[in-house]
């Protein structure tokens, strides 16, 4: 969005400017400033110190890689945003052999799976004693959450990005972020009451 | 409307944002369906955990670890330019000034709508202003030109394993001397191919016209690189 780069912090615009030349120091300072926020996205995406971390090295040499065609067409921090998502759903789809799938059947299938395993497995006591135990009961509830979805709320909620912007980072149309969230958020409680009967 | 339409209201009725029609018909709802109005309130206490989650701090090693793998691979790109290395691929002009058309109509290829001139001579090379190369989303590994036919040129072209999704590159190229004069691939990340090309004459291209476009699923699509001396 050609609105929020306009509202770009010069300081920034120019830090960046120095990266698109290969200027190591400016790589330094940038990363910093983004270093606590994309290793929190990845570790409410991944659920996992560990994996957080490794994606959050993953992100850093993408960003490296790929910031001489940042354009200054939307947010810098939009286009991290795009690039830590990317990343996460990558390792899944990886993961998960579904490399081949498009966006929409991805969405799809993800959405079908959780379902069956919403109906058909109440986790026993002792697991979620277990559970309770690594953390807490919501951020275990969106870590069950079907991979899209949970980037969605991760972006909204703890990122606090508008649904504009996460239109724009996933590249997806608004009204399916606003309706693939609200189904999200009922999930997640769904979830909620299933495990913890908290609500 | 069913209780899942209505539901499909929740989020947009917590945020205020629902017209004032369909506030109407979602408030009737809730009074008369006990499941929709629990359904409501359990959201409701959702949401609001959801916006106190707390932060988390990053391991305090991470850093360096972050700068450190940089360093490796700043290192690893820092290596002889493209055109340093075809001089020494090509030691007649003649033969690098038809490799360079080559390797221009390519390079520019990863460009979005990127239209360039360049006039190649005996030992004018096209000189494009370029991004440092390590920021490229492919990068061109080999140009041969084939042993038994000397127009037929071959060029190998390798995407970065660290892109995202597929590079789609469409070259087109209006100049009568090189055939085919459109080449659409598509590259996996890390994928290595093929393109042959054919020179015709002498092989010298004049006023070589290269529109291009290049796509992946980062969708920062424009890059410009290409030779540098
Ligand atoms: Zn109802």
């Amino acid at each position: 969005m050609s609105g929020v780069a306009a509202g770009m912090q010069p300081e920034e615009k120019a830090l960046i400017q120095r990266c698109q030349k290969g200027e190591r120091d400016a790589f330094d300072s940038l990363f910093r400033q983004y270093e606590k926020r994309v290793y929190n996205m990845a570790f409410r995406l991944c659920n996992n110190y560990d994996e957080a971390g490794d994606v959050t090295v993953d992100v850093f040499l993408r960003i490296f890689r790929a910031i001489g065609r940042f354009e200054f067409k939307s947010s810098f921090s939009t286009w991290v945003f795009r690039i830590v998502t990317n990343v996460y759903l990558d390792r899944r789809k990886r993961a998960s052999n579904r490399s081949s799938l498009s966006l929409e059947e991805y969405i799809a299938l993800e959405e079908t799976s959780v379902t069956r395993q919403l109906e058909s497995a109440d986790p026993s006591p002792a697991q979620i004693a277990e559970q309770n135990e690594r953390t807490d009961a919501l951020q275990h509830a969106i870590a069950q959450l079907p991979d899209y979805q949970r980037a969605m709320v991760v972006l909204y909620h703890t990122e606090g990005l508008s649904y504009e912007e996460i239109a724009e980072v996933l590249t997806l149309p608004i009204g399916t972020v606003k309706s693939r969230l609200n189904r999200a958020r009922l999930l997640l409680r769904q979830i909620l009451q299933n495990q913890q009967e908290l609500f | 409307m069913s209780c899942e339409e209505m539901r499909e209201l929740f989020s947009a009725s917590l945020e205020s944002s629902l017209d004032a029609a369909l506030t109407l018909k979602l408030e009737s709802h809730i009074q008369m369906c006990s499941a929709c109005r629990t359904e409501l309130d359990g959201l409701r206490l959702v949401w609001d955990k959801l916006d106190v989650l707390e932060t988390v701090e990053p391991p305090k090693l991470l850093h360096g670890e972050i700068m450190e793998r940089i360093d490796a691979e700043r290192e690893s790109v820092q290596r002889p330019g493209l055109l340093v290395r075809l001089r020494q691929m090509f030691p007649s002009p003649r033969a690098l000034a038809a490799a360079a058309a080559f390797a221009f109509v390519l390079l520019a290829g990863y460009s979005l709508h990127y239209t360039q001139q360049a006039t190649l001579g005996p030992i004018h090379f096209p000189v494009v202003q370029s991004q440092p190369n390590h920021f490229t989303p492919a990068s061109i590994t080999s140009i041969k030109q084939n042993a038994l036919h000397q127009h037929l040129w071959e060029i190998t072209i390798k995407a970065a394993d660290s892109e995202p999704g597929m590079l789609s590159c469409t070259i087109e190229s209006p100049s009568a001397a090189v055939s085919p004069s459109q080449v659409n691939i598509q590259l996996k990340p890390g994928e290595t191919r093929h393109v042959q090309f054919y020179l015709a004459g002498s092989g010298t291209v004049a006023n070589l016209t290269v529109v291009s476009r290049y796509q992946n699923l980062n969708g920062e699509n424009t890059s410009q690189i290409g030779l540098s001396q």
